[in-house]
């Protein structure tokens, strides 16, 4: 099977060969074909799409002016580039380019935008931040295959609320290979929300990784709502004592997308907290995957992890395949894990519309009702009524 | 008003109306008695398109429209409300958004100009100082963690602000104190405008003291067995059904 069929030119094989990119590549254990459609999630398709690696850059980012908020920090970055003109931040927030520094993983996509990448990005928190920070990234590209990194690095005791949106102006079916890495320090707090706005023919996976040191926190709300296939893949390897990490997602979805959130989550120091809770709301011919491995070794006491999937399927052709996974090696814990399925409540429904609210609308209501219980999980008000009024620009209109 | 017509409802292939004929005009108040099981909840059900009820035959009319041809949602935008016995929680939908979603499709429905949040909360805040509702329901999810008074009083506010023409009443008075009964009542009797018409269903005549009923039907196995003023109500009373010939 090939592993991408890129569209290269020939300087850039030859500076491919020259960097052993393609055999950084032949070993990389990508998914395969029979595990993928196992899972009803089938990547098959990127690999066998021809991407280039040919980007746009925006020459203006007028329509965008209005993302630069007031009451908060920004910075834009378009294709992978930082746009400094464009940034509105504190000294306590520096952006660069860095060097590579692998961080260990043992999802092989994360490595693919790494093979890619001479260089990755990093945001460094170093004091806590009195506003929100908003970081945009823009992406325009043609049938491309566009690998990006981000490192985001928070100093001792910091606290931050951060809001990292995506926005696609993609033409053509573009993958979008995204590498998120968050480094907190002793007793950091980073509340991080992901939005997005991708394109119905954007496939975009998101490799998340993390180094968490001691009793920091890690609290996060991830929204997926448009692309036609969006994979999170969270890899969390947590070796510190009292470590909280909180994960909290909605996977809303309609037409014949597909929505995942494959996770692994091993619990190796005393008195660590992790909670995975993804809300999915599947139309159509959508489908979602959860699958969520949480592993606690024998050093980790007084865990408490907590797995949740929840499903409310608005067809009959949606499908959702949920597998909660807890692996304990420890007997003084706290672990729970659920996965639940089922349509829209019908006495709600019902109750809705016996007040004169149209079947649409009264849908609507309750979908929104689910996704509250996920928004409300934003500690920021400015970031929560952000995410709403931007949801509201850009939903898009469902068929019921 | 409303004229139902040999009316044949099931549920679950179920048969539970066996041709029931009822005709309320404008301004009528009529009560619904009858042992568990009798049909009471499943003709104000059928009256307002509850998914469960499977109408076989007959007819309902309503404002000379056929309401059978009417979705719940489009009935309920013509005037018709019903009290729900047990009014069903839903986590995550405000209070005061839902009625005001309600209120402006309602107004939508009647050409009028939909009214804005500062417009709406004057209004809903009028209405609730008249009765001594508490505004604090407003600011929670609708019917979510609420006790069985709160829930009957939300369903009173409901009642206030979109003013049907005809309220159907299903144990409005169950899980109230005797206080809370007559703040239900005085804000019920406000809407009566010898226009308006209610259909209630209650076990006791305590209710039929402070709503007058103009008409009191006792129903069993699924059809109108006996009709009379409010004196059969207290008939009811005194000799229970058995009394009065109606099989249990």
């Amino acid at each position: 099977m090939k592993l991408l069929n890129l569209d290269f030119n020939s300087d850039l094989k030859k500076q491919i060969k020259d960097n052993v990119c393609f055999e950084t590549l032949q070993k990389l254990k990508l998914p395969n074909k029979s595990i993928e459609e196992f899972k009803r999630f089938d990547l098959n398709d990127i690999y066998e799409t021809p991407y280039n690696l040919n980007y746009t850059s925006y020459s203006s980012i007028d329509p965008f002016e209005y993302l630069k908020m007031e009451g908060f920090y920004y910075i834009f970055i378009s294709n992978s580039q930082f746009l400094p003109q464009h940034s509105c931040i504190t000294e306590d927030v520096t952006f660069c380019q860095h060097q590579k520094n692998h961080n260990p993983s043992n999802n092989a996509l994360y490595y693919l935008s790494e093979t890619f990448l001479e260089q990755q990005n990093q945001i460094n928190i170093i004091a806590s931040l009195d506003k929100p920070l908003l970081i945009v990234n823009l992406f325009k590209s043609d049938n491309s295959f566009v690998p990006t990194s981000l490192n985001i690095n928070m100093g001792n005791r910091c606290k931050a609320d951060v809001v990292e949106l995506f926005l696609s102006q993609n033409s053509g079916e573009c993958f979008l290979n995204i590498n998120r890495v968050i480094n907190l320090k002793h007793k950091a707090t980073l509340n991080y929300t992901k939005l997005e706005k991708f394109t119905s023919l954007d496939t975009t996976i998101f490799n998340f990784n993390s180094n968490l040191r001691k009793e920091s926190n890690l609290n996060i709300v991830n929204l997926d709502y448009h692309a036609k296939k969006s994979l999170n893949l969270w890899d969390f390897y947590l070796k510190e004592e009292n470590i909280s990490l909180k994960i909290d997602g909605i996977v809303n979805i309609d037409k014949n997308r597909q929505g995942a959130n494959i996770a692994n989550i091993v619990h190796e120091a005393k008195n660590i907290s992790s909670q995975f809770n993804i809300q999915h709301i599947l139309h159509d011919e959508s489908k979602g995957l959860f699958e969520v491995k949480s592993t606690i070794n024998k050093n980790a006491q007084y865990a408490k992890v907590i797995q949740s999937s929840k499903t409310t399927l608005l067809s009959d052709d949606a499908r959702i395949n949920a597998q909660p996974r807890l692996q304990i090696y420890t007997d003084e814990l706290e672990a729970r894990h659920s996965a639940t399925t089922g349509a829209i409540d019908q006495e709600q429904l019902y109750y809705l519309k016996s007040r004169g609210i149209p079947h649409k609308k009264a849908i609507e209501m309750i979908i929104e009702s689910f996704e509250s219980t996920i928004l409300n999980k934003i500690d920021n008000d400015l970031i929560k009524e952000f995410v709403k009024s931007f949801k509201g620009k850009s939903d898009v209109q469902r068929v019921f | 008003m409303l004229d139902i017509k040999n009316l044949h409802v099931n549920i679950n292939d179920k048969d539970i109306l066996k041709s029931l004929n009822l005709n309320i005009k404008p301004g009528e108040i009529h009560a619904l008695m009858g042992v568990n099981g009798a049909g009471k909840s499943t003709l104000v059900k059928a009256i307002s398109a509850h998914y469960d009820c499977t109408v076989n035959s007959g007819s309902i009319t309503y404002k000379t429209k056929d309401l059978l041809k009417l979705d719940t949602a489009q009935r309920a935008l013509e005037g018709i409300f019903m009290s729900f016995q047990n009014p069903v929680e839903i986590p995550g939908v405000n209070n005061m958004y839902f009625l005001k979603t309600a209120l402006n499709e309602k107004r939508k429905h009647n050409n009028q100009e939909e009214l804005n949040a500062a417009s709406f909360l004057k209004l809903i805040r009028k209405k609730m100082s008249q009765f001594n509702l508490d505004e604090k329901i407003l600011k929670r999810n609708l019917n979510e963690g609420f006790s069985g008074g709160e829930k009957k009083r939300n369903e009173l506010l409901q009642l206030l602000v979109l003013e049907p023409d005809l309220l159907l009443l299903d144990e409005i008075d169950s899980g109230l104190d005797i206080d809370a009964i007559k703040t239900v009542a005085a804000g019920i009797n406000s809407l009566l405008d010898g226009k308006r018409s209610i259909l209630m269903i209650t076990h006791y005549d305590r209710m039929l003291e402070l709503i007058k009923p103009d008409f009191v039907h006792i129903l069993s196995e699924g059809k109108i067995v006996k009709t009379g003023d409010h004196n059969l109500a207290l008939e009811l009373e005194k000799t229970g059904f058995e009394g009065l010939g109606v099989k249990k």
